[in-house]
């Protein structure tokens, strides 16, 4: 963890924006940060990254989705904070998201997808915390079943699961 | 039917096209699912989701190698749930259903799994430190690296294979969606082809309909137009042949009253006397037959009681139920029509009974594509030619078939000629001269040129001898003239030669020694010579009667070879003369005998002349039977057989041009002829030829004349007048009659003799017939009006070709006459037998 953090903080010194990130105005995380925001940010909280705990993503807002995935049987309740509070949180200054996973899983997605579709950065299946063991602790959800046009392998593609990054640019 | 067929094809073609549109959806569904599958990236998921796996174990055991020592707190814990979610997902949903079908790989993922499961609550209170714990979670996971390696290879393997029978499973269902389209864009096609072939034939039979409709109306109004302006009328009989009905044209066109003629039937209105049985009994049988009938003419009477021709066509009218009820047709009067044809037959007739009774072929051919369109009888016999005769046959009547070309340029150029001269040919081969005479003409419509024939065979015979006897005429002429030359020149020879010969004969006697007296001999023998051939030459100019008397054979002959001896040396001919001696004369005109020999001479020596050497001559003589038989032969080339019955026609000859006449043998052949006897030739190729002329001896022959005896002594002496003017010859007689023993005086003319007479007794008188101041003919009239008596006494001499008054005055007178150039012994002769006639008279 330190020394991807460390590695970031070597690719955050190359931007020259880094530093609009110092006066951040995002509270410091306190727990264990389950989750990085970086790149063309306007609101930041630790070397030009937006660095959040569980309990800063869930004060940024809760939501449910029901869906159908490619990857479970039946419909699934999931729970967690929409992907949309999370870049007004940030102030994207970008169209392009390139999300990580843990398991080094990149992909890029458009920030449009935040406005125009309920995307959900899921912590909960089923009413359970999704663990590293399930996809966990983040999941990016998209409601595939209320958006048909959402039904394809690109999409699907988008649905990261163990998400841990989010890079704006 | 048709409308059957079309709707059964277009329900076919229709259930054709949905049939494809289905199985175009179908199979392009499944062309769908097949891309989707493809496209589909469990297949990449899972190979990716096995070897994540095997690198997530992987990292795990490094990162439990590094436990304890420079690993983060979690780290481990982290990477052990990363691995757990990487196998778990393994076993999940569509994964674990791939897995299945790979060999080992499911059971490699289950195993992994459980192994995990069991070292859950060793790891959650693992010490790193601790390093059997260590050993023991290496001892489980360890093993499992080359067994997910081996299920991702597996799985990698698998997946192609997948993706290679799905590619070829995409394939074919593109052909089929491919090969249905085709079929559906076909099947389309021709619906939509017969659809708007339906859609445009419904228009043209609308289109026809309406055109049909258009026509009807036409047609209806051409109809009645038709009826109306027609030549024709219209009629109606019933079952009895009567008229019921006859359209108005009738009046206007034949004068008739339709109210005069129905009721009426054709066989009524019929003439008695039209002579046309056949044509009546053929038609009645039409209508018993209830046949059709068309150009039916008759003739009949109008109300005018003039003769009308009526042509009528009718066909049978049945009516509803088939029964027969009448006949319908129409009717034209042809009046004027029937009497033109007459008119024109007629003419025909006219103009065939004068062509054919023109006695000469007379013949007409269309112009420009030779072939007779008429030939009279006379022509059909001369060259058998009748109306129909094509070229070849026209051309066989041209002996040069040019000769029509010619004929036709002419006339095509003028029109007309009345002297081509063509040499034609008759049917059976014959050539013949004819004079055509042709005129164009259009004969039947066409142009055409009549030509009559006039045989000209006779003209041309005709002319053929005017133009013989023209040249004979020539010939002759050109001889009479030659021949007065000739005698002109002999004339003025004669005196000469007298003199010659007198003296020579004088010499001879008198010469003193012997060699004078042969030279003079042989001077004497010359110069006779040249006497006889001048006298040979007058007496062929001579005009005398053809007379006849005794001639001798062998003198004639001799004086023609005399004539030719210059020509026939020149020629390096040798003469062999064969005359029997003591020849007996035979009675003919010498003079044509003379010309017999020379021309039968003549011949022999040019045939020999072109002959190579040696060329001899042999002329025989001899008594033969009653004849004496003349051979003239030569060793020339000889006569070829196919000539030798020709030699003797007038005109033929073989000589070059100029050279002959080709009358030489004729008119032997006709002298030899007309003295009794024949002429013929004997002759082979090669080995000459032998003229054999036959003449009959004569009745009363005559001895021939003992060999001259010398001159002989003179009687007597008398006194002898020579009258001449020409003084040598007079004193050379005077001198020879000197000689003779007699007194002898020259006086120049009849005058100075009269005045001589008149002193002197005188016992002969020798005078010249011409002379100046008194000639000898007024000299003898003179003396018989003085002194008759010596009229007896007078002997003339004449160096003329006696003119035809000196002959009449010596035949009226009896005088006797002595011709130049003399020989002196007949002078002698003569003088004796006058001067012992006047002792006689004394």
């Amino acid at each position: 963890m330190r020394r991807a953090a460390a590695c970031f903080l070597g690719l955050v010194f190359l931007l020259p924006m880094a530093d609009t990130g110092q006066a951040g105005d995002l509270a410091a995380p306190t727990g264990e940060a389950i989750l990085i925001v970086a790149g063309a940010i306007e609101r930041t909280n630790d070397h030009g990254r937006a660095v959040f705990d569980r309990s800063m993503l869930t004060a940024l807002g809760w939501a449910k989705l029901r869906t159908s995935t490619s990857w479970t049987q039946g419909v699934v309740e999931f729970e967690g904070i929409p992907l949309l509070a999370v870049m007004e949180a940030v102030g994207p200054r970008g169209e392009t998201l390139i999300a990580t996973a843990l398991n080094d899983y990149k992909v890029k997605i458009p920030v449009s997808d935040a406005r125009m579709y309920p995307v959900l950065l899921a912590l909960r299946q089923n009413g359970r915390d999704l663990s590293i063991r399930d996809k966990g602790p983040i999941w990016i959800v998209y409601p595939r079943d209320a958006f048909p046009e959402l039904q394809t392998e690109t999409v699907n593609a988008r649905w990261v699961w163990q998400l841990s990054r989010l890079d704006v640019q | 039917m048709s409308g059957v067929r079309k709707v059964g094809t277009y329900a076919a073609l229709l259930a054709g096209v949905v049939l494809f549109v289905a199985s175009l959806g179908i199979a392009g569904a499944r062309l769908h699912r097949i891309e989707q599958d493809i496209a589909k990236d469990f297949g990449e998921n899972v190979t990716w989701a096995v070897s994540q796996s095997e690198l997530e174990l992987m990292r795990f055991l490094a990162a439990l190698d590094r436990a304890g020592k420079t690993a983060a707190e979690g780290e481990l814990a982290r990477r052990f749930d990363l691995l757990w979610s990487r196998v778990a997902l393994l076993r999940e949903g569509e994964l674990a259903a791939r897995l299945d079908t790979v060999d080992g790989a499911r059971r490699t993922v289950e195993d992994a799994a459980a192994a995990l499961a069991d070292l859950d609550p060793l790891l959650s209170r693992l010490n790193p430190a601790a390093a059997t714990d260590v050993a023991e979670v290496e001892r489980r996971l360890a093993p499992l690296v080359p067994r997910l390696h081996e299920a991702a290879v597996w799985t990698m393997q698998s997946e192609l294979d997948r993706l290679a029978s799905r590619s070829e499973e995409r394939r074919s269902a593109m052909l089929e969606v491919f090969a249905h389209f085709v079929a559906l864009v076909v099947s389309g096609g021709v619906l939509t082809l017969l659809l708007i072939r339906e859609i445009r034939g419904t228009q043209r039979l609308t289109a026809a309909a309406r055109l049909a409709e258009t026509e009807a109306r036409a047609s209806e109004q051409r109809f009645r137009d038709i009826v109306e302006a027609a030549s024709d009328w219209v009629w109606e009989t019933g079952p009895d042949h009567r008229l019921t009905f006859v359209s108005e044209q009738m009046t206007e066109l034949s004068g008739e009253e339709p109210r005069d003629v129905l009721g009426r039937t054709r066989m009524d209105m019929r003439l008695p006397d039209d002579g046309d049985d056949a044509n009546w009994t053929a038609h009645l049988a039409t209508l018993d037959a209830r046949q059709p009938f068309r150009d039916f003419v008759f003739p009949y009477h109008d109300r005018a009681g003039r003769r009308r021709f009526c042509r009528i066509h009718g066909k049978p009218v049945f009516s509803a139920d088939g029964r027969f009820a009448g006949y319908r047709g129409t009717g034209s009067d042809i009046t004027e029509r029937v009497l033109a044809e007459q008119t024109l037959k007629d003419s025909e007739d006219r103009f065939r009974s004068i062509a054919e009774g023109v006695p000469l072929p007379v013949m007409i051919a269309r112009m420009d594509e030779p072939v007779i369109l008429f030939a009279n009888a006379r022509a059909t016999e001369t060259f058998g030619l009748r109306a129909g005769s094509g070229t070849e046959a026209i051309r066989a009547c041209y002996r040069q078939p040019d000769d029509r070309d010619r004929l036709l340029a002419l006339v095509g150029r003028v029109g007309r000629t009345d002297a081509f001269e063509a040499e034609l040919r008759r049917a059976d081969g014959q050539p013949f001269w004819a004079l055509l005479s042709s005129r164009t003409l259009v004969y039947k419509g066409e142009a055409a040129i009549m030509t009559a024939v006039t045989d000209i065979a006779d003209r041309k015979r005709t002319e053929a001898e005017i133009a013989q006897q023209r040249e004979r005429l020539h010939q002759s002429e050109k001889l009479a003239a030659l021949g007065s030359l000739l005698a002109g020149v002999a004339h003025e020879l004669n005196n000469p030669l007298s003199v010659v010969v007198g003296h020579a004969t004088m010499l001879q006697e008198l010469a003193p020694d012997a060699a004078s007296r042969a030279r003079a001999g042989k001077i004497k023998a010359a110069a006779e010579r040249c006497a006889r051939i001048v006298r040979t030459f007058l007496s062929m100019a001579r005009k005398k009667p053809q007379e006849r008397g005794p001639v001798r054979l062998d003198a004639v002959i001799d004086g023609v070879l005399e004539i030719l001896a210059y020509g026939l040396r020149t020629s390096g001919i040798e003469v062999v003369r064969a005359i029997e001696p003591a020849l007996p004369q035979v009675f003919g005109n010498a003079d044509q005998l003379h010309q017999v020999f020379m021309n039968l001479i003549v011949n022999a020596q040019q045939a020999m002349q072109g002959h190579p050497p040696p060329r001899r001559l042999r002329v025989a003589a001899r008594v033969d039977g009653g004849d004496i038989r003349v051979e003239i032969a030569d060793n020339g080339p000889g006569i070829p057989p196919d000539i030798v019955m020709r030699i003797f026609d007038p005109f033929f000859t073989t000589k070059p041009l100029g050279l002959g006449t080709g009358i030489g043998l004729s008119v032997c052949h006709g002298i030899v002829e007309g003295h009794g006897g024949g002429v013929e030739v004997d002759s082979r190729p090669g080995q000459g030829a032998t003229f054999i002329v036959r003449l009959p001896l004569s009745d009363a022959a005559i001895q021939p004349i003992a060999v001259t005896q010398a001159l002989a002594p003179p009687g007597r002496t008398a006194r002898i007048l020579v009258v001449d003017d020409e003084p040598d010859v007079g004193e050379l007689l005077a001198e020879m009659l000197a000689h003779a023993g007699h007194e002898a005086t020259v006086v120049s003319n009849g005058r100075a003799a009269l005045d001589w007479l008149a002193g002197q007794p005188t016992d002969l008188i020798i005078s010249d017939l011409r002379m100046p101041e008194m000639d000898g003919a007024t000299l003898y009239r003179e003396l018989a009006a003085r002194r008759p008596e010596l009229t007896e006494r007078i002997l003339f001499i004449t160096g003329d070709s006696l003119s035809s008054d000196l002959m009449q005055f010596l035949a009226d007178t009896g005088a006797s006459v002595i011709e130049k150039p003399y020989d002196l012994q007949d002078v002698a002769r003569q003088v004796e037998s006058k001067l012992a006639l006047k002792q006689l008279n004394q």
